[in-house]
């Protein structure tokens, strides 16, 4: 368990505080210190999509091990309560960042950690 | 091996786990456990409470704590040593196996982290972790302003690397705290590790002196006592039936991480 922990933090950007592998206390790159940004795409708008009460878990759960299936998942559910009113959104975008610390300053800049574009057609087609 | 598993069950009521039906069913098992004798070494317990300890893990995939996945395999480990011919012996081994896979790779995570061998983690954790306020403050010696502007300055939104707000000046002692606590945390769980997984022969008392020494101090700080009550736990494993003295030193470690847990609770600024 706990090498297959090491593999998804190298492979897929788990957090080494989470998946067993007993990395808790050994780096500020932990899934709570994470964010994400989830925007509907339109030919002319760019909304900025919030995330409902009932994705929360999800959300916790992509910036832990955000992995493109488990992002395209995420994607799918806010595409079903991404709003319509002034122009149906082509894509869905997810960025996932993680925080990072200067080393002498200790000022905080994101690293996008993954991004995924789902297109709507697909999101209302797919599994 | 009784007060090992009697340690267990006590720190599931202390520190009720898991949510749903999971925690009421924690709780029945436990009390079952402390108030029935047979029940306590019976093996159906134990693999019962690993059967729950294991779902809670896969339920909340991948967010579990570390303690959580450490509980299943305890709990598996006490269940299927209690088949054993020689359980107290079978659960010993699987203790102090455990006790050193734990601490090898909490130790090797944080060999493999840049940024907690330059003393960053710590930095940002004394003054980001409300959990961590009151030893920035006595010991940092950063005073409550200052450590509320560096908080909102550590903890501060980015996408990218835009300029954002200034921070208050970090004291050196808070920088010399945070460095302490990097190094001493690292050897110390360095060192369980080795003690654990290299043969002592007669010198087994190192390994004790190690895990409570580990125990009495980090999680005075670190506030994760279900952790540290597992970990006693399997430690107790360790003791011969006739170490009285070494029984009662994980009794009263224990206790002392009750009293912890309590005032962490009280200094809560929730």
């Amino acid at each position: 368990m706990a090498l297959h922990q090491l593999w998804l933090v190298e492979r897929f950007d788990l957090s080494a505080w989470c998946g067993g592998g007993f990395g808790m206390f050994s780096t500020t790159d932990g899934w709570g210190t994470r964010h994400l940004h989830a925007v509907a795409l339109s030919p002319n708008f760019r909304t900025t999509l919030e995330i409902p009460p009932e994705l929360e878990e999800d959300a916790s759960r992509a910036l832990a091990l955000p992995t493109e299936e488990r992002l395209r998942a995420f994607a799918r559910a806010l595409a079903e309560r991404a709003p319509r009113d002034l122009e149906a959104p082509e894509a869905i975008r997810i960025d996932v960042f993680a925080r990072r610390h200067d080393v002498e300053t200790l000022a905080p800049h994101g690293e996008r950690l993954r991004s995924i574009e789902l297109r709507l057609d697909a999101a209302l087609s797919g599994p | 091996m009784t007060l090992a598993l009697r340690l267990t069950l006590v720190a599931l009521l202390l520190h009720p786990i898991g949510s749903g039906m999971l925690r009421p069913a924690f709780l029945a098992l436990a009390v079952a456990g402390l108030v029935l004798p047979r029940v306590l070494h019976h093996p159906a317990l134990w693999l019962a409470l690993a059967a729950l300890a294991g779902g809670r893990v896969v339920a909340g995939w991948p967010l579990a704590d570390n303690h959580a996945y450490l509980l299943a395999y305890w709990a598996l480990a006490a269940g299927l040593s209690l088949l054993a011919p020689d359980p107290s012996r079978a659960l010993a081994w699987n203790g102090r196996a455990l006790v050193a896979l734990a601490f090898a790779f909490a130790a090797f995570w944080k060999l493999l982290s840049p940024d907690y061998l330059d003393g960053r983690f710590f930095r940002v954790t004394l003054v980001e972790d409300r959990r961590f306020e009151r030893l920035a403050t006595t010991l940092g010696g950063i005073d409550a302003d200052s450590l509320l502007e560096r908080r909102a300055f550590v903890s501060q939104h980015a996408d990218g690397r835009e300029p954002g707000r200034d921070a208050a000046p970090e004291p050196a002692r808070l920088r010399a705290l945070a460095l302490a606590a990097t190094w001493l945390t690292l050897a110390l769980e360095a060192a369980v590790a080795l003690a654990f997984l290299a043969p002592l022969g007669g010198r087994d008392w190192l390994r004790h002196v190690l895990l409570l020494s580990f125990c009495a101090t980090t999680y005075a700080v670190a506030p994760v006592a279900g952790f540290g009550w597992l970990l006693l736990a399997m430690g107790a494993s360790q003791c011969a039936a006739d170490a009285r003295r070494t029984r009662f030193a994980y009794v009263g470690t224990f206790t002392l991480l009750v009293f912890y847990a309590g005032l962490a609770v009280r200094s809560s600024p929730w």
